[in-house]
């Protein structure tokens, strides 16, 4: 008798093929940031809409670690009543901070505000464009063809997802950049194999969706 | 001159030595964790064949018995590591970015499977045995609980005071564990019909056993295995669970205290008991006395005196 | 030389051990070596010729005969009496242990010699008793002369408080063979008789009393004694067979023993030693 034990569970937001929106953060989707000034920063979490939670980034010019990777999912479970989170997290200047959904089927933003100075100055807002120099990643499962658009510019990227090979090397951990100016992505087309990532970099101000191609619709 | 002689060729005690050998049974299970997996047995070993040599020097050899498992069914549970899609970095100028994974399962993956080892694993038992005299008293003589149901399944009777004559070993020669390189083979067709039990079946089925990659390199890896599966296997027989040791013991206790060759009765039961014209006759019995046995070449020679009436 | 050179199995039996055996067999089973009338468990009981120690397994200390008859007595009358073998004792081949009688020396290949003591006992009545009962007795003449019916009585028991007992040195010559018993499978080893000479006895002038008490003897053993001894061929060599037998089965074979036939005698009476071979016949 072979067996993996009962407690266990597919994530399920896998078995489903719905378009990846950096609007939208669901699983299979990270927005990262990068934090171009010191000081603190508040982010707020919305779920579906509503806020979920809070909590205060405090970036510094050194001494900090420079990424640290957060699973919005995870966070806004653990969110009080009043939806304060106890983490507290440092980034240095110049350093990422990625948001994620790990599991379920919530989708996401976030809004980061630099209150240093007493002011309050919002320097993301996922829910529109990602400022230059932020990234979207999407990992892709589903073998077929892909279209990437950058809805600020209404440039496409096709993406082809292949199957790996029975007996040919295949490592999910192998992401592939792509850069999306005003004059459209580059490389013009992008081949991943199935469980791979594609990391699109804002090179100007983009929103990106990521779904099937019309013809796999 | 002894008052009792009873002398057996070596062609008898060979034919003996068929049925001693067709009634060895050697049972085990264990159960353990060891940090990262978890691995049980429960086999059951038996004898067939072998020569039997009586030799000038006092003893008796056992040579080339065939020592097979009836069943070695063997467990091994392993924690899976957390299995993600997607991740990786990307490098920019700016600095180096890590993609957090998409996590596979939730919960804590483990595959447990459980295969037979029976037919991987065969070995060689050789023994040099003396005789060895045991006067058994049942109000006195200990029986370990294993040697009590054999004795009930021969129907050897342990209620009644007997002299008994054992092959004790002097050295035992047993094959160690030593797999097949074709378990690993086993193994990873078992781990991989575990976890493909689990998967949906769908794309995301190939996908995932893709990712999970070669299972035969993922077992080595959660056991921290630098070879093949068939060494790390027999070492965990060999000396984790000391199994070849129970063998030895077992051996060792099964010829030289449990089941004897030869046995007498005493008092020996001369004449049974009978009625006569209407009166119950006892049993005529006779004591016996300074039981012992020697081996030559040719022939097992047991000697006994009667003891004197009282 | 090796036991086992002409069979696979060998047994031999020291004439100590039979001798010690006897003496068992004697103290567990006095009854096969003492025969007396019902009175003496009661009335007798310490009259013995020679004492009989109760065996320890319990048991009779005598078997139970009818008395001896009054030969001619007008009633049936019994007198009470016993008969007890003692120091019993076997010389094997070629037997140097015994000194037998010039009748039966030197005992023959194959032979054993045997001896014992028959102690007789009769309860001999006194004078007074014997009175008495003649008085009886002309009674019961007298009544049928006259024509008058007298009821027919069981075996009246001649009282007596005294037995008189004489013993006799008893020398026989016999040898062992094997053989069927009716009706029953295998074979037994059984105990046979050539001669036997009693010592002693002298009647002047000379008669056949030495030789009808002989031929009573004889018969007494052959008949009554000799046949209670007969010992199947199993028991003779112990728990191997029986081991093999009982496991005949689960090594898919049938196990029995036989006689082995390529040694000149089975079973051989030589060197002290009573020896059997035995081959394992297996199917």
């Amino acid at each position: 008798m072979n067996e993996l034990r009962s407690e266990v569970a597919i994530n399920r937001a896998l078995l489903t093929n719905p378009a990846l929106d950096s609007g939208a953060i669901a699983v299979r989707g990270t927005v990262f940031h990068v934090f171009g000034e010191a000081g603190d920063h508040d982010v707020t979490i919305l779920r579906d809409g509503r806020v979920a939670g809070r909590f205060t980034v405090a970036v510094q010019p050194e001494g900090a670690v420079p990424q640290v990777n957060v699973d919005l999912a995870g966070l806004a479970a653990d969110a009080d009543r009043s939806g304060n989170i106890t983490a507290q997290y440092a980034v240095r200047e110049g350093g990422v901070m990625g948001f994620h959904a790990d599991q379920g089927i919530g989708r996401y933003a976030v809004v980061i505000s630099h209150t240093a100075g007493g002011g309050s100055r919002t320097v993301l807002d996922s829910r529109g464009q990602l400022p230059a120099g932020d990234l979207f990643a999407v990992t892709l499962i589903t073998p077929g063809t892909y279209r990437a658009t950058n809805l600020t510019t209404q440039a496409r990227l096709p993406i082809t997802v292949a199957m790996p090979g029975r007996g040919e090397p295949y490592r999910p951990a192998r992401p592939t950049l792509v850069r999306a100016g005003d004059h459209g992505f580059d490389p013009a087309a992008a081949h991943i194999l199935a469980g791979q990532s594609i990391v699109l970099l804002a090179e100007t101000p983009a929103r990106f969706l990521v779904e099937p191609a019309p013809s796999d619709l | 001159m002894a008052d009792l002689t009873i002398a057996v060729s070596e062609a008898v005690c060979a034919k003996t030595l068929e049925v001693v050998v067709a009634n060895f049974g050697f049972e085990a299970a264990d159960r353990a964790s060891f940090g990262s997996f978890m691995a049980g047995y429960d086999g059951r070993l038996v004898l067939k064949g072998g020569s039997l040599d009586l030799r000038d020097d006092d003893t008796v050899r056992l040579r080339e018995l065939d020592a097979r498992w009836d069943k070695l069914q063997f467990t091994l549970g392993v924690a899976i590591p957390e299995l993600s899609l997607g991740g990786g970095v990307v490098d920019l100028p700016s600095g180096t970015i890590h993609l957090p994974g998409v996590t596979l399962f939730t919960g804590d993956p483990a595959a447990v499977v459980t295969v037979d080892l029976a037919p991987f694993v065969k070995h060689e038992l050789s023994l040099v045995a003396s005789p060895l005299i045991q006067h058994f008293d049942p109000a006195t003589t200990a029986i370990g609980k294993h040697c009590q149901d054999l004795h009930a399944a021969l129907d050897i009777d342990d209620t009644k005071p007997q002299w008994r004559v054992f092959c004790d070993p002097q050295t035992i020669d047993f094959d160690l564990f030593d797999f097949a390189d074709t378990v690993g083979d086993l193994f990873e067709e078992a781990f991989t019909d575990a976890i493909d039990k689990l998967l949906p079946h769908d794309p995301l089925h190939d996908i995932i056993l893709a990712a999970i990659g070669s299972v035969a390199d993922l077992l080595r890896t959660l056991l921290d295995i630098p070879d093949d599966i068939s060494e790390w296997l027999s070492d965990l027989f060999n000396v984790s669970f000391g199994v070849f040791n129970l063998i030895l013991q077992f051996v060792a206790d099964f010829f030289g205290k449990c089941i004897s060759f030869f046995q007498l009765d005493d008092p020996y039961p001369m004449f049974p008991k009978t009625v006569e014209k209407g009166v119950e006759l006892p049993d005529v019995t006779i004591p016996l006395e300074h039981l012992t046995a020697t081996v030559s070449d040719v022939e097992l020679v047991v000697t006994a005196d009667i003891g004197a009436v009282s | 030389m090796a036991f086992t050179n002409h069979s696979g199995l060998f047994a031999a039996v020291h004439e100590n051990a039979i001798n010690t055996t006897i003496g068992h067999l004697m103290r567990q089973r006095p009854s096969l070596f003492n025969y007396a009338t019902l009175i003496f468990t009661q009335a007798l009981s310490s009259q013995f010729c020679m004492p009989i120690a109760p065996p320890p397994g319990g048991g009779p200390l005598f078997t139970v005969e009818p008395q001896l008859p009054v030969l001619g007595a007008p009633q049936p009358l019994g007198l009470d009496w016993c008969l007890q073998l003692s120091s019993v004792s076997i010389d094997l081949y070629p037997g140097r242990t015994l000194t037998l009688p010039p009748e039966l020396d030197p005992i023959g290949s194959q032979q054993f010699a045997l001896h014992l003591q028959a102690c007789f006992g009769l309860a001999c009545p006194d004078d007074r008793v014997v009175e008495n009962l003649a008085a009886e007795m002309e009674a019961v003449v007298a009544a049928r002369v006259l024509g008058v019916a007298v009821p027919t009585a069981d075996v009246q028991p001649v009282p007596s408080a005294n037995v008189l007992c004489s013993c006799l040195d008893l020398f026989g010559v016999g040898h062992f063979e094997w053989g069927a018993v009716g009706g029953i499978p295998g074979k037994f080893l059984k105990t046979r008789l050539d001669n036997l000479e009693i010592v002693d006895l002298v009647t002047n002038p000379p008669s056949n009393l030495e030789s009808m008490l002989e031929c009573y003897l004889r018969v007494v053993l052959r008949l009554g004694v000799l046949p209670r001894l007969i010992v199947p061929m199993q028991s003779l060599v112990l728990n191997i067979t029986k081991m093999l037998q009982d496991n005949d089965t689960s090594i898919g074979q049938h196990v029995t023993l036989v006689l082995a036939t390529d040694v000149p005698n089975n079973p051989a009476v030589e060197d002290d030693e009573l020896k059997v071979f035995f081959n394992l016949k297996v199917d």
